[in-house]
């Protein structure tokens, strides 16, 4: 993939600025709700090994919201096009 | 900023610790279990909690030790074990808290320490039936069981801590110092614990009031309520049918508040209130075991929340 | 293959002298999963053999034995009895140099605080310190300055003393007038009290070798010990724990005076044979009789050998309940799928087929079914390698699909899959509720829900195509969907509405996994390119940047695809027809690992 090493306009600046927005927000949101879930995820595989692969299932569950950011920030770049 | 994150980060920890206690919850035994306890043998018994929770003391105390004294003993390790470990991965300002409730096991030291002594048993048999789960160490026990032979230099060698004020005060009367230590310990508690284990607090040192005025007016002494409990009508602690039923309450209470959601220890201690319940259950049945009691009898005795 | 093993609920009734023939048939046969009985007013549970306390007592024993010198592995089956003094003999032993070792140990401990204590240096306990009326005696630890400042004060004293790195060990004797001054400079120096120690410091360094010496020799004998008797305790520790499981059996009985009532589950294809085999060891003197019962029966999987070790992905979630569906053999397909989707790449594919064949062969138990499930799924990966023209991230054949750029068509194909697997889901949902609840609950609560999925399609479909029959079509099927939903599952129903949408977008992580994965790939590749093609001493550096760069690629490869379409899986497929909750067959005579 080549990257363009053209002067962008604001606009694309500003669309570019979104996208990386939307990810890194939604990024950010998941992280804090995996905090306490991956702590309990932990104590509980600490008393009883059994509890590992579900806690490690149910820490990963806000992964979600980063695929609706990438949906998301996809379509902005769409509108870069 | 920082204050925020430490705030959040405080509250995962507390998610981790109580998670944790809430497996060790499910760990317990059940009322299916005791029923089977109890009819068994003190041998199958042994076999039996070293197949669950108790591995580690069982092993360990099994080359040395067997029957009933092996299970006494392992009983008791197993509850200094666990607590020590919990109070270990506890969040650094529940370690106070926590480190507070536990200066409980302190004064029974002390306490035992002291009965041994006027009674005259072997300082190793003494030092088997402690549970050092508190700020003082089995070390410590050991030193002073070694280097004290009579009542007056126990309590001398205890100079340097917190109790010795009373013990000094009442050394002349057991039953009094034994009151009277608990109540300080009820008062210190009372002072710094957070309000969720207030209520929790409290009801202890009901029932405990409850137990002392029985006591005294069977032997028709003077004694003194500790401050904080409730207040209760006669008959309430005249029957020995109404305080047990008053315990199996305050146990049930316990189990569900380990499984309650919150950001402070409270699943802690009442853990701590449930698995000290589990042990004195194995030890009524043992003990009952050793003394002849009818399953009946044994039964009735026993505390199982449901 | 798709449901458990269908199960019947029997009682076995007898008089109480043909317990232990029917317990040992039962053991040998493992067909049976006991049913606990809780006691109540009319009948009790039975009590153990007599037996079973001398078993309990040897199995503490050998127990204690296995943990302490860590042996290892398992044990078979040898005649107890016949062993039985061999044990014994072993075990007074073991006891002898358990409570040797204890108080070798214990003398250590000592003297190490013998050795700690600095007074050790100046006397012990049996030296004759000044005891008199008129004096008072300090024993203890101060700061070094303490001793100038005492010469300096001028009080009349007596002083034996050690200096120990930056601390003085003193033991002070001064006149009972001068004892507050002494003491107030005591405090000063950070005075610590300290007790006059049994032996001297070099004694106790003395003794402490031999004592160390001791030790190891104990150790030693200890290793010997294990050596010549491992096989006879680990064998011993098995049979111990099958007797005491047959022993113990009547604690799942319901027992009076002369009779005893076992009652449990079995595959309904053994019952006859068990019956027959019963009814002989008990020369007929029992009673079997099939129990019809609301209760759930305990699950047992029965699927293929090809998809057993996928059911290791299924007990992680939960058992099914006994007339639920088990899709391990749908996870077979559908797992390696998604993954291998997301992976797409040959040689990453290859590599994990290498790790995963390789630790198959190495590991037992759940491991090794996880190290089946990762080769099934390194091959899926590497199919999907060829489709997508990917060999670590470099482009080695003609692609049928692009990843990195046709990301329409990966899109479009990611919430195909989608469809396809929750219209799936829902179809399982949908027969469950029709075996559990009949025709008109199935529909309202499972069929609206796939009604409102193809209706949402249709009506999708219409507007981008703008296909108007189409639309409207939709539109309407939509509406009539919505309202079975609400028949069916009230307002909680439509409260969930929005997730089903959710749930066909969280399949996008198919294609948006996929893309890191290639995406971290190129970069790697390129930075790697560019720094061979400056030549001469960037040589080296780009190979570390490949070697790293891949190697974290396919951790995050095999873990992010692993754990994705585990989740795919576990939330928005199962959840549409598998509530869980059953608890595993477990026959009586089944071995349970305790270790």
């Amino acid at each position: 993939m080549e990257v363009d090493m053209q002067m962008a306009d604001v606009n694309t600046g500003l669309i570019a600025i979104g996208a990386g927005l939307a990810i890194g927000l939604s990024a950010l949101g998941a992280g804090i709700a995996e905090k306490d879930i991956g702590a309990a995820a932990v104590g509980a595989s600490a008393e009883k090994e059994g509890f590992f692969a579900k806690g490690l299932i149910m820490t990963v569950l806000p992964e979600t919201l980063i695929i609706f950011g990438l949906v998301v920030a996809i379509l902005i770049l769409g509108l870069a096009q | 900023m920082l204050r925020l994150l430490r705030i959040s980060s405080e509250g995962t920890g507390y998610v981790y610790t109580n998670t944790r206690v809430r497996v060790m919850k499910s760990k317990l035994l059940s009322r299916d279990d005791f029923e089977k306890l109890m009819k068994m043998s003190i041998a199958e018994i042994s076999r039996f909690l070293e197949e669950r929770e108790y591995k580690k003391e069982f092993d360990e105390l099994g080359r040395l030790l067997s029957g009933t004294n092996l299970i006494e003993y392992a009983l008791n390790r197993n509850l200094e074990d666990q607590f020590s470990s919990i109070l270990k991965f506890s969040v650094r300002n529940a370690k106070e808290e926590l480190a507070l409730y536990l200066k409980k096991f302190d004064i029974i030291s002390i306490k035992t320490v002291l009965r041994g002594n006027i009674s005259g048993i072997q300082d190793e048999i003494v030092a088997n039936e402690l549970i050092t789960a508190g700020s003082l160490s089995k070390a410590f026990f050991k030193e002073l069981l070694e280097r004290t032979g009579n009542f007056e230099e126990v309590v001398e060698y205890l100079k340097n801590t917190e109790y010795y004020p009373i013990l000094k005060k009442y050394r002349s009367d057991m039953p009094t110092l034994e009151d009277e230590l608990d109540k300080y310990y009820y008062d210190t508690l009372l002072k710094s614990v957070s309000r969720n284990l207030l209520e929790f607090i409290k009801h202890e040192i009901t029932s405990k009031n409850m137990a002392i005025e029985a006591r005294a007016k069977k032997h028709k002494v003077v004694f003194k309520k500790m401050r904080g409990g409730k207040s209760y009508s006669e008959d309430l602690y005249d029957s020995p049918e109404l305080r047990l039923k008053l315990r199996k309450d305050f146990v049930s209470r316990a189990l569900k508040l380990i499984s309650k959601f919150s950001h402070d220890i409270t699943p802690v201690i009442a853990y701590f209130v449930a698995k000290e319940n589990e042990v004195s259950n194995i030890r009524i049945i043992v003990r009952g075991k050793k003394a002849g009691l009818s399953e009946a009898d044994m039964r009735h005795q026993l505390i199982i929340g449901e | 293959m798709l449901t458990p093993e269908g199960m019947v609920k029997i009682r076995i009734l007898g008089s109480k002298s043909q317990m232990k023939k029917v317990i040992n048939e039962l053991y040998g046969l493992k067909l049976l999963h006991l049913t606990e009985f809780r006691p109540a007013e009319n009948f009790d549970i039975g009590k153990p053999f007599k037996e079973a306390d001398l078993y309990s007592k040897h199995l503490v024993k050998l127990r204690s034995m296995v943990s302490f010198l860590k042996i290892g592995g398992e044990g078979k089956k040898i005649p107890a009895k016949a062993n039985l003094k061999k044990l014994q003999k072993i075990e007074r032993v073991f006891e002898k140099m358990s409570a040797g070792l204890e108080k070798l140990n214990e003398r250590k401990a000592k003297l190490g605080q013998i050795i700690l204590n600095p007074i050790s240096r100046i006397a012990t306990e049996s030296d004759k310190i000044e005891q008199a009326k008129s004096l008072k005696t300090f024993i203890g630890v101060a700061g070094k300055g303490f001793i100038d400042e005492l010469e300096r004060s001028g009080l009349s004293y007596d002083l034996m003393k050690e200096i120990v790195g930056n601390k003085a060990a003193v033991i002070l004797t001064v006149p009972t007038k001068s004892a507050k001054s002494a003491a107030d400079m005591l405090v000063k120096y950070s005075f610590e009290e300290r007790h006059l120690p049994e032996t001297r410091y070099e004694e106790a360094i003395a003794e402490l070798e031999q004592v160390d010496k001791k030790i190891l020799q104990i150790k030693a004998e200890f290793g010997q010990f294990r050596k010549y008797n491992e096989s006879l305790i680990l064998n011993m520790e098995h049979s111990f724990t099958e007797l005491i499981e047959k022993t113990e059996a009547p604690l799942s009985f319901v027992t009076s005076k002369r009779t005893f009532a076992a009652e449990g589950w079995v595959p309904k294809d053994t019952y006859e044979a068990l019956e027959k085999r019963i009814s002989n060891a008990a020369s007929d003197k029992v009673n079997i009789e099939v129990l019809e019962t609301e209760e759930a029966p305990p699950v047992k999987l029965d699927n293929p050998k090809v998809a057993q070790p996928f059911e290791e992905l299924l007990k992680m979630y939960s058992y099914p309940k006994n007339y639920e569906f088990d899709p391990t053999i749908i996870l077979l397909f559908t797992f390696s799928l998604f993954f291998g989707f997301m992976l797409g790449d040959i040689g990453y594919g290859l590599v994990l087929l290498s790790l995963s064949a390789f630790l198959f062969f190495k590991l037992k138990g759940a491991l090794k079914s996880i190290a089946y499930i990762a080769m099934f799924s390194s091959v899926s990966a590497i199919i999907f390698g060829i489709v997508f023209g990917e060999f670590f991230g470099l482009e080695i054949i003609r692609p049928v699909i692009h990843r990195a750029e046709e990301i329409q068509t990966m899109i479009i194909v990611s919430i195909i899959f989608g469809l396809v697997h929750i219209s799936a889901g829902l179809i399982l949902g949908f027969i469950t509720k029709y075996k559990e609840h009949g025709l008109p609950h199935a529909i309202f609560e499972k069929g609206s829900w796939l009604l409102i999925e193809f209706a949402a399609a249709a009506l999708t479909l219409g507007i981008l195509m703008k296909f108007q029959a189409l639309t409207y079509s939709g539109a309407a099927l939509m509406v009539a969907g919505i309202l079975m939903l609400l028949k069916g599952e009230g307002i909680k129903g439509i409260a969930e509405l929005p997730g089903l949408l959710s749930n066909i977008l969280s399949y996008m992580r198919l294609f948006a996994i996929g893309l890191a994965s290639v995406s971290l790939a190129v970069v790697v590749n390129e930075l790697g390119v560019k720094m061979l093609e400056s030549g001469g001493i960037w040589f080296v550096p780009a190979i570390f940047v490949f070697l790293i760069g891949h190697t974290v690629n396919i951790i995050l490869g095999i873990s992010g695809p692993f754990l994705q379409s585990l989740r795919l899986h576990y939330f928005e497929f199962f959840a549409k027809f598998l509530e869980g909750g059953g608890r595993q067959y477990f026959p009586f005579g089944k071995i349970k690992k305790w270790r």
